[in-house]
């Protein structure tokens, strides 16, 4: 790792006003969460802390997306990378650099973001509140190392960012079409789809399975570990890493 | 050259105020299109529903949960709960069942709410429908939705044959049910006319349960047996009927 550049993109971080826009969603979100929390008749409690916590990781992960895409695409535009490449420093140590630092940013979003919702917990903090919390932070830092990737291989902001929200919304649904998918197609064309559907899973990180609102209400689930959270955070973190750095080993400048 | 942005902007001004004149004919027409209610739409599938909140199954839930408790309220006016449409709000229910069965909030909104609809039977069975189910979650404290929908099929849809089905559920649950739902099927039969059942199941509680009731709960029960099921005669040779506090 080469911790001048480290420095420099948690230094960007903050120059973008990315720890402020935290700060201002924790506070937007808290209030509109308490709002709809008052207006049920009962579980007042539960309503707004579920829907806070699936604000904080909505918006958490948007933001993280919009920071890490703009942050790359505007260095490639002023030539910021290559003057950072003509530097004593390689390709793969460069693209390591980024992906740790974007880590690092998204794990202090998580903490501060998490740390909202654990002080909206009045009931007593519990596993499943700690289990949210780690996997949203295993989320944040996978989302931001796929922007990272999408915003080294595309060439436009726009199309990067659309690009990075559709593998979101992907993922957060792969459970749900892996189900579709179980049912038995009756037309020939369906099964071919099915068939795409299945392959395109493969690449698809199942965050489905991740952050899940009923954990911080009622306690851990009884089919997700800990083992699998990590463990999905390191594969997938391994296959995202690795792709852009082959991209980057191939780039021309 | 003066005169000639004096005139454009003429125009302009000219051009600005016709849009306003055509806004306002607008304005006449669309006033008068106030928001009508459609009645409780269609249930969304489960699969559709989880789709919602983008596989959060528990933000589905509370958001739908919201959606019930002011599915009858358009532009600020409330309509009747006789307006509802209680097949389709079954679905509703159903589907928020399979979304979340700890919560109590929909369980809640369908006994206090949904359930408190007045000379509607036909309504209320569906309250009870949900209900029923609802109350058999394997939950703490889940039965007390069993114990309303046997108050409702009793007293609201005045089906005593259901409301003896469901609190004789009630009454072999497995949860830690407390005595006087336990007894609920004693008190359906005495509705019933079927004083000797109401009897045995009071007498057998009784025989079963006596070292875990509370003493006044016992004494009710007693007098519950000696007052309701017994005539006069009959209680004055029970023995059970001899030390009533």
């Amino acid at each position: 790792m080469n911790l001048p550049l480290f420095r420099y993109i948690v230094m960007a971080a903050f120059r973008d006003r990315l720890f402020l826009s935290t700060a201002v969603l924790i506070a937007v979100v808290m209030s509109l969460s308490n709002f709809f929390g008052e207006s049920v008749v009962v579980e007042q409690d539960q309503f707004a802390r579920a829907f806070a916590a699936y604000g904080f990781r909505l918006f958490g992960n948007v933001i993280l997306i919009l920071f890490v895409v703009t942050h790359i695409r505007r260095s490639f535009d002023v030539r910021d990378i290559d003057y950072l490449l003509s530097r004593p420093i390689g390709r793969m140590k460069f693209v390591l650099t980024h992906a740790m630092a974007f880590s690092f940013i998204a794990i202090v979003a998580a903490l501060v973001l998490g740390g909202a919702t654990v002080l909206l917990e009045r009931q007593g903090l519990h596993s499943g509140v700690f289990m949210w919390w780690l996997s949203i932070a295993v989320e944040f830092m996978i989302m931001a190392n796929v922007a990272m990737f999408f915003a080294f291989v595309l060439g436009s902001a726009t199309a990067c960012m659309a690009i990075t929200f559709c593998f979101y919304l992907l993922s957060r649904l792969m459970g749900e079409i892996l189900g579709i998918l179980q049912r038995e197609p009756e037309k020939m064309f369906e099964m071919f789809l099915a068939k795409i559907m299945a392959a395109i899973s493969v690449f698809i990180p199942r965050l489905d399975l991740m952050g899940q609102t009923t954990w911080i209400l009622y306690g851990m689930p009884d089919n997700i570990t800990l083992s699998f959270i990590i463990g999905q955070c390191a594969v997938f973190m391994a296959i995202i890493i690795g792709a852009t750095m082959i991209d980057m080993h191939k780039r021309q400048f | 050259m003066a005169s000639a942005r004096k005139k454009s902007l003429l125009w302009l001004q000219l051009a600005f105020l016709g849009a306003l004149l055509v806004n306002l004919s607008f304005w006449q027409h669309s006033r008068k299109v106030l928001p009508v209610w459609d009645n409780v739409p269609p249930a969304p599938s489960i699969d559709s529903a989880r789709m919602v909140s983008l596989g959060d199954p528990e933000i589905t839930y509370r958001l739908f949960g919201y959606f019930l408790q002011n599915v009858g309220n358009t532009g600020g006016q409330y309509e009747s709960l006789k307006k509802y449409d209680y097949a389709v709000l079954e679905d509703w229910l159903f589907l928020a069942n399979q979304l979340n069965e700890r919560a109590d909030f929909v369980p809640f909104l369908a006994a206090y709410y949904f359930g408190s609809i007045e000379d509607e039977p036909e309504k209320t069975s569906h309250v009870v429908n949900y209900l029923a189910v609802a109350g058999a979650a394997p939950y703490p404290e889940k039965w007390r939705w069993l114990a309303h929908a046997v108050y409702l099929a009793r007293h609201k849809e005045k089906d005593l044959g259901r409301a003896l089905e469901l609190a004789n559920v009630l009454a072999t649950l497995e949860q830690d049910v407390a005595p006087w739902g336990r007894q609920m099927p004693a008190f359906v039969q005495m509705g019933l006319g079927n004083k000797e059942a109401a009897y045995e199941i009071m007498m057998r509680m009784i025989v079963s349960e006596r070292d875990k009731l509370h003493p006044v709960e016992l004494n009710f029960m007693k007098s519950f047996i000696c007052e309701q099921t017994l005539t006069i005669a009959q209680a004055a040779k029970n023995p059970l009927c001899q030390d009533i506090k």
